[in-house]
Order: structure tokens, then C-alpha cells, then sequence
């Protein structure tokens, strides 16, 4: 890796949605990138030869799988120098309708998980003084919406996360922020019927739902040299929607 | 076999000479804060650092990282996590801990 530009950059579910474009950018921009999900993909199949990408099967839920992971990409590529946290779980319902055991899981796929994947990369980054974190929140964090308090919860939490561990980090060089997408083409939509769809829209100063390289475009910003003086801010990406 | 020692007064002294580059060494019983102006970052620094030399981290599970105060608890706490009943129970931690006193 010759160019100090060149990062390496842990993605969380980077096999498909969002993490599949976010990947694929950081991948463009000539970073290496490696990745886990639960299961593959076609996607992650198809870079399986590419020297610059590394792709696991992990459960984000269980700890040892995580610290495996950060050990395999740091004897792969020797370093880290960033972290997205976009791997979550996204199924909603009414608070006072939803089993425990959802209620549960979001808290531990959505928070649990990301703090204990934080800690791991976090260690890697002090030993080099320097990273650069992003936390996929969500809109849900800022804005309330019926049917996804604990979604909600979980986004607000990690925007909690992004601001105390700025503070906790900057001085070893460390940037921590948010990016909060607003409503994009992806599976967390498909639910959505074309009335709500239009809905969303016509709410939206700039008219349409994000593609997801609206938001990845985000990502590689805060995780740019574009970006060294910004840090414990959350990014809000939505078209305007909660202006 | 190599002492803790070795490994563990190098690393805190590099990131002490960071911050103070007149000082030249340290001694096993300078407080980290009160003598050597390390804050609790880099603390954290010295502990992802040491993982890294020695794959340990004592303070994930075995001792609590506030009971740490000089160079010398430092070791003490990698010299617990590198005994091979690390895993022992609490009062076995204490024996190992005593032995540990017992050679200062």
C-alpha cells in the first residue's frame, strides 16, 4: 500500500443494500475494504480474487466471531485505519405487538454489537494514532416515527455513541460521526406500500427517496481527507425530509 | 523467557517521550499520572499496543484497568494474564497476585 491515501476499512454487512454500495465505493476510491455478513452473496462472491477486499461469514452477535474477524483483516492487511458501522436489523412493528425476543435482538444486533465491534477496531486505530469512524444511524434518531420505537431507540443510541467517543477519541486522532439516512431504495423499503412511498416523496424537498449511493457518497466524505476537522457530528441524508 | 518487564517499559516509554521528549527513562514505581502526565488515553494507547505484542489484553475481564496506578501494576496485571491458570477463580487470582508481591 503505497499511497498513505490507500485506507483499510472494516465495512459491517457489506454483502448486500447499503453496505454493498458502500463497499463498492470505498473499493472505487482504491481502499481496501473487508467485510462480514451472516451469509454471502453474489456480490461479495464476484471480488472474491480482488487482493483489496476481504469478505467473512460473521455473526455480528456473537463477540469471538467479531474478534476473529478484526484479527483476520489486521494479518491480512497489516492495519486499520477505518470503520462503518452499518450492519443492522430492521423489522418494525408496534412496541406493545412485538415479542421480546425482537425487542432483544434489535438491541443486540443494532447496538450491542456495534459497540463491541467499535471497541476491537478502536484498539487497532490507537496503535496508530489516527481513524476514521461512521456510525449508520438512521432519521428515526431525529425524527419520530410510529412503529419503529426500538429501531429508533437503537439509532439514537448509536448517535450517543458518535458524539461521547469523539470526545473520548479526537485526541489520539480519531474521528467519530454519524451518517443518518433518510428513506432509500433498499429491502427496509420494499415493505412500504406506493401510497406511503409517495408520501415520503412528496415530503421530501428534493422529491424522491435516496439511492444508496446517495448515502455512501456520505460515507466516503466523512471518511475522506475532505474531512479531518469534522468529528461528533451526525450527517443527516434525506433529501431534505426533516429540514 | 522474556520478563514482562521488557516488553511493557519500552511501550510506556515511547508514548511517555511523546509527551515529554527530555525524559530519557522511568522507573517501575512512577505513577503513571502523577509522575509520568499519562492521561487515560494513553493508557488505552499502551494497552492496544501491548495486545498487540502479546496478544493479552488483562484488563478485558481479569483485572480492572482503575487498580492500575504505576508502571509496576502494568506489569503485574500482563504477568496475571500470561500465568497459564489466568482463568483460575477469583481466590486463585489472589494467590497469584500474593506471589507476584511476594517477588517484589
Amino acid at each position: 500500500m503505497s499511497n498513505p491515501s490507500e485506507k483499510v476499512i472494516i465495512v459491517s454487512g457489506g454483502s448486500r443494500g447499503l453496505g454493498q454500495a458502500v463497499v463498492s465505493d470505498l473499493l472505487a476510491q482504491g481502499h481496501s475494504v473487508a467485510t462480514f455478513s451472516r451469509s454471502s452473496s453474489e456480490f461479495v462472491e464476484g471480488l472474491a480474487n480482488d487482493d483489496r477486499f476481504l469478505w467473512k461469514q460473521v455473526d455480528s452477535q456473537d463477540s469471538k466471531q467479531l474478534d476473529a474477524f478484526v484479527k483476520a483483516v489486521l494479518e491480512r492487511f497489516g492495519r486499520l485505519d477505518g470503520l462503518v458501522n452499518n450492519a443492522a436489523a430492521g423489522y418494525d412493528g408496534l412496541l406493545t405487538l412485538m415479542r421480546e425476543s425482537e425487542i432483544r435482538n434489535l438491541l443486540s444486533a443494532n447496538l450491542e454489537s456495534v459497540i463491541l465491534l467499535t471497541r476491537l477496531c478502536v484498539k487497532a486505530m490507537l496503535v496508530r494514532q489516527g481513524g476514521s469512524i461512521v456510525n449508520i444511524s438512521s432519521v428515526n434518531s431525529v425524527r419520530g416515527n410510529a412503529g419503529v420505537a426500538v429501531y429508533s431507540a437503537t439509532k439514537a443510541a448509536l448517535d450517543g455513541l458518535t458524539r461521547s467517543l469523539a470526545r473520548e477519541l479526537g485526541a489520539a486522532g480519531i474521528r467519530v460521526n454519524s451518517v443518518a439516512p433518510g428513506f432509500f431504495e433498499s429491502q427496509m423499503v420494499e415493505g412500504l406500500s406506493d401510497r406511503q412511498r409517495q408520501q415520503i416523496i412528496r415530503r421530501t424537498p428534493l422529491g424522491r427517496l435516496a439511492a444508496a449511493e446517495d448515502i455512501s457518497a456520505a460515507i466516503r466524505f466523512l471518511m475522506s481527507e475532505d474531512a479531518p476537522f469534522i468529528t461528533g457530528q451526525t450527517l443527516v441524508v434525506d433529501g431534505g425530509l426533516t429540514c | 523467557m522474556i520478563a514482562i518487564e521488557e516488553v511493557v517499559v519500552p511501550v510506556v516509554l515511547e508514548i511517555v517521550k511523546r509527551k515529554d521528549s527530555s525524559r530519557s527513562d522511568l522507573h517501575l514505581d512512577d505513577k503513571l499520572v502523577g509522575d509520568l502526565g499519562l492521561r487515560s488515553l494513553d493508557l488505552a494507547e499502551i494497552v492496544a499496543v501491548l495486545e498487540q505484542k502479546t496478544g493479552l489484553d488483562p484488563f478485558a475481564e481479569l483485572v480492572s484497568i482503575t487498580s492500575v496506578r504505576t508502571v509496576r501494576d502494568i506489569c503485574n496485571a500482563y504477568e496475571t494474564a500470561a500465568a497459564p491458570d489466568a482463568d483460575a477463580g477469583d481466590a486463585e487470582l489472589e494467590a497469584i497476585r500474593a506471589r507476584a508481591a511476594e517477588r517484589r
